[in-house]
């Protein structure tokens, strides 16, 4: 089966082709070029374009892009109203009240996605059983349509309290608006959610619905595009789960690609650990602006269903219920901007130069002095190869950055640049200390990937601090997203709020609410036309001793749940517990979510192993210089082309590794190419 | 008595002193700071997810901080602000009630409650681990956090008389000696309390916080050598001194007065105003509590080491440039209190309701301020915590239950802009619970839950709206109800209007309604709506001022009325337009 993985970012448009029955060498094309906002579909076309991929020569597509989170983030969604439960349409703007930001009384609340005015009520009560309190006035919708029309509204997001529970009032509300208005866009909560707290669901029905005509648009025009070409076969989408679905299933759901570019990042490292046999994976993605960490135990990529767009440890931000890969990411990458603070003390971002202006040394007037400066002015990045040389390194401008710095500090510029690497290292340990030592896993058990622009900048040094013994730069890094989409299964996540006790007598209660959510994922599998040989369940709990707040995800067996099953659901939670939060307790256990992964798993790719040439590892050195290596001195070391690297060399510290897009620090230990070509450095 | 002859007492907000320049690597002491912080969240994320009581994993009503051996603060979770400043004390108290650092070791754990230590209500109970490096004494962790319930004569009171009646007392003892819980101790704690269910998870969560604590401070101290880490941290408090120094250098010397009120002191119904005196000389800055009227026979006395907190939390929020504050940030820093008062209560005064005064009296301290740089503050808040505390016995079942947790109230305005609604800056990390979580789980039904249209106050930037809750009751249960500023309504700034004040009034079925101020032992049989109206934040210039495009745009949201735009903001609204 032919495949081709596109990923659309804001910057680059990357690509993937891979032919199993290509000769050996061949097998994989890569492409990257421009993206073209706002067209984004067009630049998909370019890159296969320029690989001269035409559509019979694709089994299988699919797509990744970073349009929904950008629409987000840009406030670029369409002009959106919300219709909730009277006595309530300010649930949204009062959210939960709290104040991150707590040394600031000027703090501002993330503005509500719905203005006030365009906030709705109808007369409906349901009540947490479900019942009905109020029967939904259906009437009183035509008035309300009817201004909205006025108003030019383009979509419209439909939340009603403990809709999750039972969402008739929703569906008869959706109903009768298509009835009224059929042309506007219309989501109701519980197709997205079946979750409580109703501030939440109330912004992700806002933020889904904002969306949607933009998503439908997008994804569309792309189909109609590949049609052009040729293409006949079945297209998917990379959602925020880690799994992908179909164009049909996703155009009236956009908001669950939201984070589709990063879970597919942590989904090729988990791809990459199973060709590697390495199970045990942190995966840190280093980029201009933030960096992303996230662990994956025993190949299994952690789900959190307690996303929130843009929080920063000042900012609340919008949480958003849907089901995303679980990811820790940080206000540092290779643009991040280093300053002092009113009393004089260095600082590292959160605030990125980004690729415009970019670092000083870009000389596109960049003024201020970034990690990245800090790495061209250590020796770390080869200023005569900057970006492959697309870049001339502007030394002027970059110096005159540091010195404003350095006169401030009263420090030389090699102080300066050690101090500002020093920080970027510590504010990234910090970030991987909470995906790993702060929910009780070891590093020590653990291998780091690491990619984006930055990751084999810093990669040693992180794992030296929390003695994580290895570090992978995987082959090909950039478009590594790529390769983690082509090999990811369809899957659905639908995750439920039945609150309940664990306990044997409720064994038959547990698998009845399992197998009917299956049911109804098979159902709506087949209604969309998704072919479901091989389809498969995972079931997970979120569960917590009665009484807490804050659950633990345990995975249940795919099997009659009797009341031996229960006792080792029970059991497994304690263990999860204790290894979380270091103790057990006899308390009864209660469960809050049932949570159910469909899944259709997608054929597994094996690349071909690259070829020796028997080339010698003298021979792939390109040059020497003078690098500081920080803590560990200043060393004149050999620098590497990756691209002459052959499976089998092994490379000694202290060395560099250049590629044109990155460049890999050797500074302890030893690096080793493996026979995917991969570079793993024992540190 | 005449409480002018009892001498004032003069507190340094701050521990140590600065040492000037100290050696320390820049780099060095940033990464030791970072780590430190780190180390403290950890504590905080560890209480929240394995805590039971809602009070702790939503409300954030705890705090969790890191001291160095003499007791300076060196880091701390974002929480309750108002606990973030009375914890050192209590740390302090807890110590000395064991016999100090000879007597203690690793893995013990005291437990320490008494309100003139702590600053707070006896609910308020603080754990204490010290901190060992190779037998060394490096420090100490520690989390104060409200427990629901250690049987006072209510679950919650309005109406105490003295400190004995506000529930059990651990005067600083040994929870857990070595690492082994001490058995004794925690069957006391477990007898006294009419939710034993809850407690003991709670004080599962606290303890294994401060030990994470405790695990933490030692790594920081292995990694970076006990001699760098004291250099780097005097380094740390330096720069927060220097930051709240730089602040009041740049504010006009001279003498303000702030002026608050309390409603009353839940026994009578007279109104209790008092003065806070900030006194701005060069770069440092006094807040002056002397003024304040005696000790009250009701239960709105603030203990000293809440009183310090209060004025480190005003401070910190002013001249802190937005940084967690550490022990140097409140060197600057005198508050003087006079024993006997309001704000410098003597044993066996009662202190139940020590939060309203405390809280309120941070809008005093901005009242003060304002008037020496009116710019530098909001107009006043909602400034309250409103909530009921709901309890009572499941019909079905007959379970305990009880529900509690402020609310968020309408925000000043400021110079820059219009108040938002949230949280008072006192309890700026608490979160609502989610309605449909507690109709779930408590017998009670939300009405509506909405803003309250008119009732921000006006200004050139107005004051942020209050919130209307209703409950509909629908089994018998209790409840206690401490709602102040009823009587005075939040003040606007620089010709900026005031903004509706708090109410509450329960309408039982078949009664005449009933408005509550402070009250313990409310009966509400099933079907009684209770509507609670949260104030709205004052207005911050002449409503004169605000611009045609803003009005308009508050009426076509419903912030506010037409009507109320004609009253306050006639500029805008011609007859011709209105026609």
């Amino acid at each position: 089966m032919k495949r081709v993985a596109t990923d659309v970012g804001g910057t680059f448009t990357d690509l993937v082709h891979f032919d199993p029955e290509a000769a050996p060498g061949s097998s994989i094309v890569c492409a990257k070029v421009d993206s073209t906002p706002p067209g984004f579909e067009h630049g998909v076309m370019n890159a296969l374009a320029k690989t001269q991929i035409r559509g019979e020569d694709m089994d299988f597509f699919v797509h990744g892009s970073t349009i929904i989170i950008n629409t987000l983030t840009e406030r670029k969604g369409v002009k959106t109203a919300l219709i909730t439960t009277r006595g309530f349409r300010d649930v949204l703007e009062i959210a939960r009240g709290n104040r991150p930001d707590l040394f600031n009384f000027r703090y501002r609340k993330p503005e509500p996605l719905v203005p006030r005015y365009l906030r709705r009520e109808v007369t409906e009560r349901i009540d947490y059983k479900g019942n009905v309190l109020t029967p939904l006035k259906t009437g009183e919708l035509r008035p309300l349509v009817d201004e909205l029309r006025v108003e030019g509204v383009d979509a419209i997001a439909v939340c009603f309290l403990h809709a999750y529970r039972n969402p008739d009032h929703e569906l008869a509300a959706v109903r009768e608006i298509q009835r009224l208005w059929p042309e506007v866009a219309v989501i109701a909560s519980h197709v997205l959610s079946r979750e409580w707290r109703e501030y939440e669901r109330t912004n992700t029905t806002a933020a889904a619905a904002s969306v949607q005509p933009v998503a439908y648009g997008y994804l569309s025009g792309l189909e109609a595009s590949l049609a052009d070409r040729g293409f006949s076969k079945s297209a998917y989408v990379m959602l925020s789960n880690g799994g992908i679905d179909t164009f049909a299933a996703v155009r009236n759901k956009g908001i669950t690609m939201v984070e589709s570019g990063p879970a597919a990042g942590v989904f090729g490292a988990a791809t990459l650990g199973r060709l590697t046999g390495t199970q045990n994976l942190i995966t840190l993605d280093i980029g201009g602006t933030t960096a992303k960490c996230s662990l994956i135990e025993n190949g299994r990529v952690r789900l959190t269903n307690k996303y929130v767009l843009e929080r920063t440890p000042r900012y609340a931000g919008y949480p958003l219920l849907v089901p995303v890969v679980d990811i820790v990411e940080i206000g540092n990458g290779g643009g991040s901007i280093a300053w002092l603070d009113d009393a004089g003390k260095l600082r590292v971002g959160p605030r990125s130069a980004g690729a415009d202006p970019g670092p000083a040394a870009y000389g596109r007037g960049g003024k201020d002095f970034t990690t990245t400066d800090a790495h061209l002015l250590t020796g770390r990045i080869d200023p005569g190869h900057f970006l492959g040389g697309e870049i001339k390194v502007d030394l002027d401008a970059m110096n005159e950055a540091a010195g404003r710095l350095c006169k401030v500090m009263n420090v030389s510029r090699e102080e300066l640049a050690r101090g500002v690497i020093r920080i970027a290292n510590n504010n990234m340990v910090n970030a991987l200390k909470l995906v790993s030592l702060n929910r009780g896993y070891d590093p020590r058990d653990f291998s780091l990937v690491v990619f984006g622009g930055g990751g084999g900048l810093h990669g040693t040094d992180l794992a030296r601090t929390l003695q994580i013994p290895e570090v992978i730069v995987p082959v090909n890094a950039s478009v590594f997203s790529c390769w983690g989409m082509m090999q990811t299964d369809l899957r659905r996540d639908r995750i439920v709020s039945v609150p309940l006790v664990l306990a044997v007598t409720n064994a038959s209660e547990v698998d009845t609410t399992f197998r009917k959510l299956e049911m109804q994922l098979r159902a709506e599998l087949e209604s969309d036309r998704v072919d479901t040989a091989g389809l498969g369940f995972q079931r997970m709990l979120d569960m917590r001793y009665e009484g807490q707040e804050h659950t633990v995800k345990v995975d249940v067996p795919d099997r009659l749940i009797n009341a031996e099953v229960v006792e080792q659901i029970q059991e497994k939670f304690r263990d999860d517990y204790e290894r979380e939060y270091s103790y057990r307790l006899s308390s009864q256990i209660e469960v809050v979510n049932f949570h159910v992964a469909a899944v259709v798993p997608v054929e597994q790719v094996m690349p071909a192993k690259p070829g020796k040439t028997g080339r010698g590892v003298k021979d792939c050195i390109r040059s020497e210089r003078q690098v500081d290596f920080g803590p560990l001195d200043v060393h004149r070391c050999a620098i590497y082309e990756r691209a002459l690297l052959e499976p089998g060399m092994l490379i000694e510290a202290p060395a560099i590794i250049d590629e044109p897009d990155t460049t890999i620090v050797v500074d302890s230990g030893r690096a080793r190419v493996d026979d995917f070509g991969n570079i793993r450095i024992e540190v | 008595m005449d409480m002018n002859t009892v001498e004032t007492v003069v507190h340094k907000a701050g521990f140590g002193r600065s040492e000037g320049v100290h050696d320390a690597d820049p780099v060095t002491t940033e990464i030791l700071r970072n780590s430190l912080c780190s180390a403290a969240n950890q504590m905080k994320s560890t209480l929240c997810r394995i805590a039971f009581s809602p009070l702790i994993y939503e409300t954030l009503d705890f705090a969790a901080a890191i001291y160095d051996e003499d007791f300076c603060m060196l880091a701390q979770a974002p929480s309750l602000p108002l606990f973030m400043g009375s914890l050192t004390y209590c740390v302090k108290k807890a110590s000395d009630a064991v016999g100090g650092p000879e007597n203690m070791r690793e893995g013990d754990v005291i437990i320490y409650n008494w309100p003139f230590g702590t600053g707070s209500h006896a609910q308020d109970v603080v754990l204490v681990a010290p901190a060992f490096l190779e037998e060394k004494l490096i420090g100490y962790t520690a989390v104060k956090a409200h427990w629901l319930d250690i049987a006072a004569k209510e679950p919650y009171c309005t109406d105490t008389t003295d400190v004995y009646q506000e529930g059990v007392i651990f005067p600083g003892i040994k929870l857990y000696d070595g690492g082994e819980v001490v058995q004794d101790v925690y069957n006391l704690v477990m007898a006294n309390t009419r939710m034993p269910n809850i407690i003991f998870g709670d004080m599962r969560a606290q303890a294994t916080a401060v030990n994470i604590g405790a695990r933490e401070l030692q790594r920081v101290v292995k990694r970076f050598g006990y001699e760098t880490f004291r250099t780097s941290t005097q380094r740390i408090y330096d720069h927060g001194e220097a930051l709240v120094r730089r602040y009041f250098a740049d504010l006009p010397d001279g003498r303000y007065v702030g002026e608050g009120c309390v409603d009353d002191d839940g026994l009578s119904d007279d109104k209790i105003p008092y003065q806070v005196i900030v006194e701005i000389d060069g770069d440092t800055v006094r807040v002056d509590y002397s003024h304040a009227p005696p000790a009250t026979r009701g239960p709105i006395n603030c203990p000293v080491p809440s009183t310090i907190s209060v004025a480190r939390v005003a401070i910190s929020m002013l001249a802190g440039s937005g940084y967690a504050p550490n022990e140097g940030h409140f060197r600057p820093l005198e508050v003087i209190t006079r024993p006997g008062t309001l704000f410098h209560p003597l044993p066996p005064s009662p202190s139940f309701l020590y939060g309203w005064p405390a809280l309120q009296s941070i809008d005093a301290i901005y009242n003060a301020i304002g008037k020496a740089k009116p710019e530098a503050v909001p107009a006043c808040s909602g400034c309250d915590i409103p909530n009921v505390y709901w309890w009572g016995y499941r019909e079905k079942t007959g379970e305990p239950w009880a529900h509690g947790g402020g609310m968020p109230c309408g925000g000043g305005a400021h110079v820059r802009g219009d108040g938002t609604t949230m949280y008072h800056v006192s309890l700026a990390q608490s979160r609502i619970s989610p309605l449909e979580l507690a109709e779930t789980k408590f017998p009670l039904i939300y009405n509506r839950f909405e803003l309250a249209q008119d009732s921000c106050g006006a200004g050139k930037n107005r004051g942020a709206c209050g919130i209307d809750i209703s409950y509909h009751v629908t089994e018998e249960c209790f409840g206690t109800a401490p709602i102040e500023r009823q009587k005075t309504p939040p003040w606007g700034l620089q010709g900026g209007m005031e903004a509706r004040p708090n109410s509450m009034t329960v309408y039982r079925p078949g009664e005449a309604p009933e408005k509550i101020g402070k009250a313990t032992g409310l009966k509400f049989p099933k079907g009684t709506v209770v509507d609670l109206s949260i104030a709205g934040g004052g207005g911050y210039g002449p409503p004169s001022e605000r611009t045609i495009e803003r009005v308009y745009g508050d009426i076509a949201d419903g912030y506010i009325s037409e009507t109320y735009a004609r009253q306050h903001y006639p500029q805008s609204i011609s007859d011709e337009q209105a026609a």
